[in-house]
C-alpha cells in the first residue's frame, strides 16, 4: 500500500508541483494516475521512489515512512519513466546483468526476464540501436529486476505503435498476475489505461481531485440512461414496419444502427427496456445487451467539468 | 565486493566501447608527437659545406675523416673551376659555407653573417681546425707546447660531471609534455565531468540512486574507469613515442605513482564540476580554463602576473609534477601535499553533493 498524507512539493523556483495531496492506493489494484501536463504526476512518482524530498507531509510505502526508511523504500519500489534512458553503449545482456548483479540476484533472474520479455534475440544488441518498443521492454525489465512490491510506470505507452502498446499492456497484466506487483500507471493514453486499472487518481494543478475505485467513480459519475440491445432478426424490414405502424411513439428508441442484413443495434431508454423486449417477434433473438458505459476519456472530461 | 566489481565492469565497458572518446584522448597527443618529430627534423637539418680542393692541399684529409663523424654535416669537395657555382649555392641556401685553402698556410672561410646555418657551420669548421692544429702541435712540437703551457696564466681542463642521457633531458620537450598533460590532466577532467553529465542528462542517475550502492562506491567505480582509460592511453602514447624514438616520455614509468595520484586528483575535480553544473558547454569551458593556462605556463616555464591565481588550481601542481617527472628532477613535497589536499577536498564535497542533493534537482528538469 502507498499513502500520501498532506504531501506538498515546492521546487526552488517556487513552483508548487504538489499541493497538500492525500490519498491511498492499495496493493490489489492497478492504479491509474491521470491529469494534464504539469499536474504533478511525475513529481508524485519521484517522491514515492525516494528520488525527491517532500517539502512537507508524510509518504508511507508498505508501512515504511519515507523520512526514516528511504533506502528500504527504494528497494521496494520500481520505476519506469519515459524520461529515463538506459546506457546506450551496453548490450541488453550487459545492462540487465549489471542491474541483476548490483542487486545481488542470481543469474537465473536474467533468464526469467529474458523469456518473460522475449529478449532472447536481442540480448547481444546495443541498447542505443534498439527500437522504441524494444527499448521500453528492456526499461520495464530493468525496473522490475529487484522484484519490487510497487511498480511505477510513468508514461509507458508514449511513442509506441499499436502492436507494441498491445504487447506492453499484456506485459503489465502479466506482471500483475505473475509477480503480484502493485502497479501504478500515469499516462495520457486513456484508452489503454481503461483496460487495465481498477483505481483512479486524478490530478489537477498539483492537487488530487479524485482518488477512487473505478466502480465507485462509475456509480457517482454514470447513471445509465439507456441500454444498447443487439437483435438478430428473421426479417428486419417486417420488424421495422411493425414498430412504425403499432407503437405510436410509445417506445423511445434513442438510436438505431443496422449492422448487417439481420443484425440491428438499438439504443433504448432504460425505462423502456422491458417493453422493447415484449415487442420482439418469434423469429427475433436478442444477440447481446451492452451497458452504455462511458469511456475513461468521457469520464475524465466529466470529472473535470464537474469541478 | 562482487557488487562493486560489477559497477566497475559497467563503467569500464561504457568507457571502452566509446571509441570516439579514445580518439579524442589520443588524437591531440599523437599530433603533438608528430609535430615534435617534424620540429626536431627541421632543427637538425644537414649543413652542406663546400671544400675547395687543391692539388697540393692537406685540408681534404681533415674533413674526409669528419664526414662519417656526424650526420648533420656533409662536405662537398669541389675545385676552383666550380667556385662560382659554389658561391651561387651559398647565396641560394644550398650550401652553408665554403672552405678555401688559399695557400699552404691560409684557410679562408666564406660565410654569410646573417644566416644561422652559415654561422653554425663556420663555428664548427673553426673548432675542428683549431682542434686539428692543437693536435698537430702536440704531436710534432710537444716540447714547445709544454713550455708554452707553463707560461700560460691558466690551463683549462674539462670534467664531465653529468652523463649524456641527463644532458638530453635537461630541457623540457614541450610537445611531449603537452601530449602527456592532455592525457593526464585535460581528458580525465573532461571524462569525469562528462560521466556525471551523461548520467544526469539521460536521467540514468535515478537508476544509480535506486541501486543499493553508497555514493562513494559509485564515484570510485567511475574514477576507476577514468584511470583505466588514461593509463591505457598513456601506454599507447609511450609505445608510439618509442617507435618514433622519443625517449623522454619513458620517464613517466618511474613516476607512475605520481601520475596515478594526479589522475585521481583531477578526476575528483571533474566529478565536482559534473555534479554542480548542468551544461555541457559550460563544463567544457571550465575544463579548458582550469587546465590549459597552467599546462602552457608550466610547459613554457615562465611567470605571469596571475601566477598566484594559477597556483591555487590543482592543475598547476600537477603540471609541476609532470614537468619534473619528464626532467627526472626531484618532485617537490609541497606539490604533492597540494595534490593530496585537493583530491580529498573535492572528493568529499562531491560525495556530499551526491548524497545530500535531491536526485530530481541534480538531473535538472524532468
Amino acid at each position: 500500500m502507498i499513502e500520501f498524507i498532506n504531501v506538498t512539493k515546492i521546487y526552488n523556483n517556487n513552483t508548487r508541483a504538489l499541493d497538500d495531496i492525500t490519498f491511498q492506493a492499495f496493493d490489489s489494484d492497478i492504479t491509474g494516475v491521470i491529469g494534464h501536463n504539469g499536474s504533478g504526476k511525475t513529481t508524485m512518482f519521484m517522491l514515492a521512489n525516494g528520488l525527491a524530498n517532500a517539502t512537507s507531509g508524510e509518504i508511507i510505502v508498505d508501512k515504511y515512512n519515507m523520512k526514516s526508511n528511504r533506502t528500504k523504500i527504494q528497494s521496494l519500489t520500481g520505476l519506469f519513466s519515459d524520461t529515463m534512458r538506459l546506457y546506450p553503449m551496453l548490450t541488453v545482456r550487459e545492462c540487465l546483468m549489471f542491474f541483476i548483479e548490483a542487486n545481488s540476484l542470481p543469474k537465473t533472474r536474467y533468464d526469467y526476464l529474458c523469456s518473460m520479455f522475449k529478449l532472447e534475440n536481442f540480448q547481444n544488441k546495443k541498447i542505443g540501436i534498439l527500437s522504441t518498443g524494444m527499448m521500453k521492454k528492456v526499461m520495464l525489465a530493468v525496473s522490475i529486476v529487484n522484484k519490487p512490491h510497487i511498480l511505477f510506470l510513468d508514461e509507458p505507452f508514449s511513442g509506441l505503435d499499436p502492436e507494441a502498446k498491445h504487447d506492453f499492456i499484456f506485459l503489465i497484466k502479466q506482471l500483475k498476475s505473475e509477480e503480484n506487483m502493485h502497479i501504478i500507471i500515469s499516462t495520457h493514453e486513456l484508452m489503454e489505461l481503461e483496460s487495465l486499472i481498477r483505481y483512479l487518481i486524478v490530478l489537477k494543478n498539483g492537487k488530487v481531485i479524485i482518488a477512487e475505485s473505478m466502480r465507485n467513480l462509475l456509480d457517482v459519475y454514470y447513471q445509465p440512461q439507456s441500454v444498447i440491445i443487439q437483435v438478430l432478426h428473421d426479417n428486419i424490414e417486417t420488424f421495422n414496419k411493425y414498430m412504425t405502424l403499432n407503437l405510436n411513439n410509445e417506445l423511445k428508441i434513442v438510436r438505431q444502427n443496422i449492422i448487417s442484413k439481420k443484425l440491428c443495434e438499438y439504443e433504448v431508454e432504460m425505462s423502456h427496456f422491458s417493453y422493447f423486449v415484449t415487442l420482439l417477434g418469434e423469429g427475433d433473438k436478442i444477440h447481446s445487451i451492452l451497458d452504455n458505459k462511458p469511456t475513461l476519456d468521457n469520464l475524465y472530461f466529466k470529472i473535470h467539468s464537474s469541478l | 565486493m562482487r557488487k562493486f566489481l560489477c559497477l566497475i565492469k559497467k563503467e569500464n565497458i561504457i568507457a571502452t566501447k566509446n571509441i570516439q572518446s579514445y580518439i579524442l584522448i589520443l588524437l591531440i597527443p599523437i599530433i603533438s608527437i608528430i609535430v615534435n618529430i617534424f620540429m626536431s627534423q627541421s632543427i637538425r637539418q644537414t649543413i652542406y659545406i663546400a671544400i675547395i680542393e687543391n692539388s697540393d692541399n692537406s685540408i681534404i684529409s681533415i674533413f674526409e675523416s669528419l664526414n662519417d663523424d656526424d650526420s648533420n654535416q656533409e662536405f662537398i669537395f669541389i675545385n676552383y673551376t666550380t667556385l662560382n657555382l659554389a658561391i651561387d649555392d651559398l647565396i641560394n641556401n644550398k650550401n652553408s659555407l665554403i672552405v678555401e685553402e688559399s695557400d699552404s698556410k691560409n684557410v679562408i672561410i666564406h660565410y654569410i653573417d646573417n644566416r644561422q646555418d652559415s654561422n653554425i657551420a663556420s663555428q664548427y669548421i673553426i673548432n675542428k681546425l683549431q682542434l686539428y692544429i692543437s693536435q698537430d702541435l702536440m704531436k710534432n712540437h710537444s716540447e714547445e707546447v709544454y713550455n708554452l703551457q707553463i707560461k700560460q696564466p691558466y690551463i683549462i681542463k674539462t670534467n664531465n660531471v653529468i652523463d649524456n642521457s641527463d644532458i638530453d633531458n635537461s630541457e623540457l620537450n614541450f610537445m611531449v609534455y603537452f601530449a602527456l598533460m592532455w592525457i593526464i590532466v585535460l581528458t580525465p577532467f573532461s571524462n569525469s565531468c562528462n560521466q556525471i553529465q551523461q548520467e544526469k542528462s539521460c536521467k540514468s542517475l535515478f537508476y544509480l540512486y535506486k541501486l543499493p550502492y553508497k555514493k562513494t562506491t559509485i564515484l570510485l567505480a567511475k574514477q576507476t574507469a577514468v584511470i583505466v582509460q588514461s593509463v591505457l592511453s598513456l601506454i599507447i602514447l609511450i609505445l608510439i613515442s618509442k617507435i618514433f624514438g622519443i625517449t623522454q616520455i619513458a620517464n613517466t614509468v618511474n613516476g607512475f605513482a605520481y601520475i596515478l595520484l594526479s589522475i585521481i586528483c583531477i578526476s575528483s575535480l571533474g566529478f565536482f564540476f559534473g555534479l554542480v553544473i548542468n551544461n555541457y558547454t559550460l563544463n567544457t569551458l571550465i575544463t579548458l580554463i582550469l587546465t590549459l593556462p597552467n599546462i602552457l605556463v608550466t610547459g613554457i616555464n615562465t611567470t605571469t602576473k596571475v601566477d598566484f591565481l594559477l597556483k591555487i588550481m590543482p592543475s598547476y601542481h600537477i603540471s609541476e609534477v609532470i614537468r619534473k617527472i619528464l626532467l627526472r628532477q626531484t618532485i617537490s613535497f609541497e606539490n604533492l601535499v597540494y595534490i593530496c589536499a585537493f583530491t580529498i577536498i573535492f572528493y568529499v564535497i562531491s560525495i556530499l553533493i551526491f548524497s545530500k542533493k535531491e536526485p530530481i534537482k541534480l538531473c535538472g528538469r524532468i
